[in-house]
């Protein structure tokens, strides 16, 4: 009897790659260029997540494309920090 | 598309499943790079998590190339002596070859000073390393 080999994980892939695309190519690229309109807290987590201290919120404004309507009802469920260093 | 006046953040690496979640368009994966590149930060894809998100998803492929040209993403390319390390960390950890490309996104963050990685697919690479650094995109 062989050892109990763990699941593979892949499950989390499985899904991102049988889910359709949410903009067209066309959008897409527009979006890597000059992303895409997204709430200030949505912004706020992501200068969280990518280490960036936050610059404020005009500067953030001045930055990206933010949408007037902020009042947390537009981030994604699955947006959370899992574990994070104590600093930089 | 630095903003000179911010500190480069450190590198952050992509796994398969946020790969294709920024492929497929999805706004916190589109957001959050953003930040990272506009503030100077780089972004590291490594090629087995870019294998793995190009063979789950033909379609996407395009949409893969047009992200990893991008000015400030390095490709992590799977040398040999760095296939020898990511396959001792899955033996290290008992786990299945089928997780090649998380091994690769682990080593390649511990590579760049146990940089933090963007994750779809966070309790793949908690298997491989308790420790690492993630956020769910």
């Amino acid at each position: 009897m062989g050892v109990k080999q763990p699941e593979a994980g892949s499950d989390a892939v499985a899904v991102a790659a049988g889910a359709e695309p949410v903009m067209d190519d066309a959008a897409f690229m527009d979006a890597l260029d000059h992303g895409v309109p997204a709430p200030l807290s949505l912004y706020r987590r992501a200068y969280a997540a990518a280490g960036v201290p936050w610059p404020g919120d005009d500067e953030v404004r001045r930055r990206h494309r933010v949408t007037a309507a902020d009042n947390g009802a537009e981030i994604p469920t699955s947006v959370r920090v899992l574990t994070w260093p104590t600093r930089e | 598309m630095t903003d000179p006046a911010t500190t480069p953040p450190r590198p952050r690496v992509l796994d398969t499943a946020a790969l294709l979640a920024l492929a497929r368009g999805e706004t916190y994966a589109i957001v959050v790079t953003d930040v990272v590149l506009r503030s100077g930060g780089r972004l590291v894809v490594p090629a087995c998590a870019l294998s793995a998100a190009v063979a789950a998803r033909p379609a996407a492929e395009l949409r893969l190339l047009a992200c990893t040209e991008q000015d400030q993403v390095d490709v992590d390319d799977l040398t040999g002596a760095a296939a020898r390390r990511v396959g001792r960390l899955l033996a290290r950890a008992k786990l299945p070859t089928e997780l090649l490309p998380a091994a690769h996104v682990v080593h390649a963050a511990i590579e760049r000073d146990r940089s933090p990685v963007f994750t779809g697919d966070p309790d793949a690479l908690r298997r491989i390393d308790p420790d690492l650094a993630l956020d769910e995109v």
